[in-house]
């Protein structure tokens, strides 16, 4: 379970988050929306130690993280890994050397046997065929495969995406919808969302917590967004121009 | 007149900023040496890039410097009629000054201005956040391989630009000054010791120290995108070859 208590952050001046509380139980998907700006990835990257709150409390798993040290978040990352918006592959490396990486470095493997590990691992994503490619030499959604299959090297049982489905054509959004729903299902992982895509949110989230001038706005399932008579809500779910949300 | 102090005390702040930044991630690189992780494959590829692909630059600059150091003495020597200590006036004054100081410019020019350029990009473009959301840490995994092979190569780059600018020193010595090679040789191996030698080693292995740690630490302090990326770059070539000058200095005084 991972819990964030009251957590506010703001980077100068600008407030980003003013007091945002909430839940996720174990083995369930959790979307985090809003406008963009509305603090979801500082919010996410909080979980990980990317970011640190100026105040507030976060509980993993039962444990304080509120004051880990940047060493102590390591042994974290290693159960709870982060697929990135724009999937930052290490561009030096070919696809299968950026699997590799923290197989070699996390399991003890030779270069060797980490890349005989990390094929298996890109042939899961169906991308076995391209594994001696650059990152720049394929697409956005492709790489978002490869980032999916990198953080999911150490087998975590918590996954934080941010933005996993933005930039992608429907068909790959849609294999990335189900990888996520299939590693809830099968494996049990809790996985924290940040999406914008409404497909995508309504079609597979467990429940939907949406962000609102540094707020909580809503949090509920998704038929709650769906019958939900907050103004702000209805203007993001029907993607009306017109509303009361500010730009 | 006020406009002048605020400035002059906006960059004294900045400059201390810069210092103490430099100081604390000398410090953590030192820590992280202590119990060293180091990843073997990033290693070996670090050697290589730094060390085997500056070659052909550093040995085409050795060459000329040796050659420059004899024209520059080539007047006084035939002034003189000093044929015969001439070789000892190139290994002294290369092997001790020219050569290192030299080879650390170029070194930090093609090496430092490159690792800089590639740590900011990783930066910007949250490759440097993404090795720590995989928990792997970025000193143990980025700057200590490049530490270590800037200080291993930069060393190794000096003794072989020493070879390099004798080669190019008693070439020119010849064909300018008609020095037949075995006396230009002679005067140099008798005259020219190995503390001489040692003296350019060390300085190598100091800049080698100080470029990667600079190079690193700009690399990784980078904010802002592509324009933050330029002035890192920038701001990495500066610091870097005044902290070659000032190294020099003190060492060229304590090992006097």
């Amino acid at each position: 379970m991972i819990e964030f208590e009251d957590i506010h952050k703001a980077f100068g001046a600008q407030k980003v988050l003013d007091g945002v509380s909430l839940t996720v139980s174990q083995g369930r998907i959790v979307y985090i929306i809003g406008k963009s700006g509305a603090g979801k990835s500082v919010l996410v990257k909080h979980l990980v130690g990317l970011v640190r709150q100026d105040s507030g409390r976060i509980r993993f798993e039962g444990e304080d993280i509120t004051h880990f040290t940047e060493r102590d978040f390591f042994g974290l990352r290693r159960r709870c890994a982060m697929v990135f918006q724009h999937s930052t592959l290490f561009d030096s490396m070919t696809l299968v050397e950026n699997v590799a990486l923290p197989i070699r470095r996390h399991l003890g493997a030779t270069q060797r046997e980490a890349l005989e590990q990390a094929r298996e691992k890109l042939a899961l994503v169906d991308m076995a065929a391209l594994s001696d490619r650059l990152p720049a030499e394929v697409g956005d959604g492709l790489r978002k495969r490869v980032a999916i299959a990198r953080a999911l090297t150490l087998t975590p049982r918590y996954m934080v995406f941010d933005e996993p489905t933005t930039g992608l054509d429907p068909v790959n959004a849609v294999r990335v919808d189900r990888l996520i729903r299939d590693l809830s299902d099968r494996t049990g992982v809790t996985s924290v969302v940040v999406s914008h895509d409404l497909r995508s949110i309504f079609g597979v989230a467990d429940r939907i917590v949406m962000l609102y001038q540094g707020k909580v706005l809503l949090d509920g399932t998704p038929a709650e967004f769906r019958t939900s008579h907050d103004p702000v809500v209805r203007q993001f779910v029907t993607g009306a121009v017109e509303g009361p949300m500010a730009l | 007149m006020s406009d002048a102090v605020a400035r002059l005390g906006a960059g004294a702040i900045a400059l201390a900023e810069t210092v103490g930044a430099l100081a604390m991630f000398t410090t953590r690189v030192a820590r992280a040496a202590l119990r060293p992780r180091l990843d073997r494959f990033e290693t070996w590829r670090m050697l290589y890039r730094v060390g085997v692909e500056s070659l052909p630059i550093v040995a085409t600059t050795a060459l000329f410097a040796g050659a420059i150091a004899v024209v520059q003495t080539g007047a006084n020597v035939v002034k003189f009629r000093a044929y015969e200590v001439v070789g000892w006036a190139f290994g002294f004054s290369v092997f001790r000054e020219i050569g290192p100081l030299l080879v650390g410019l170029m070194f930090s020019g093609r090496v430092g201005a490159n690792n800089t350029a590639q740590l900011s990009t990783m930066q910007v473009t949250e490759q440097v956040d993404a090795l720590r959301a995989l928990a792997i840490d970025p000193i143990e995994y980025l700057v200590l391989p490049r530490v270590l092979s800037m200080v291993l190569m930069m060393t190794t780059l000096a003794v072989i630009g020493n070879a390099f600018a004798l080669v190019g020193g008693i070439a020119t010595s010849w064909a300018m000054l008609g020095v037949d090679p075995w006396v230009f040789w002679n005067s140099f191996a008798e005259y020219v010791t190995l503390t001489d030698f040692a003296n350019g080693v060390i300085k190598a292995a100091a800049f080698g120290l100080a470029i990667s740690l600079v190079s690193c630490h700009f690399g990784l302090a980078v904010r802002g995108g592509a324009l933050g990326v330029g002035r890192a770059v920038n701001s990495s070539v500066v610091a870097s070859a005044i902290s070659i000058f000032v190294l020099d200095y003190f060492i060229t005084w304590i090992l006097k």
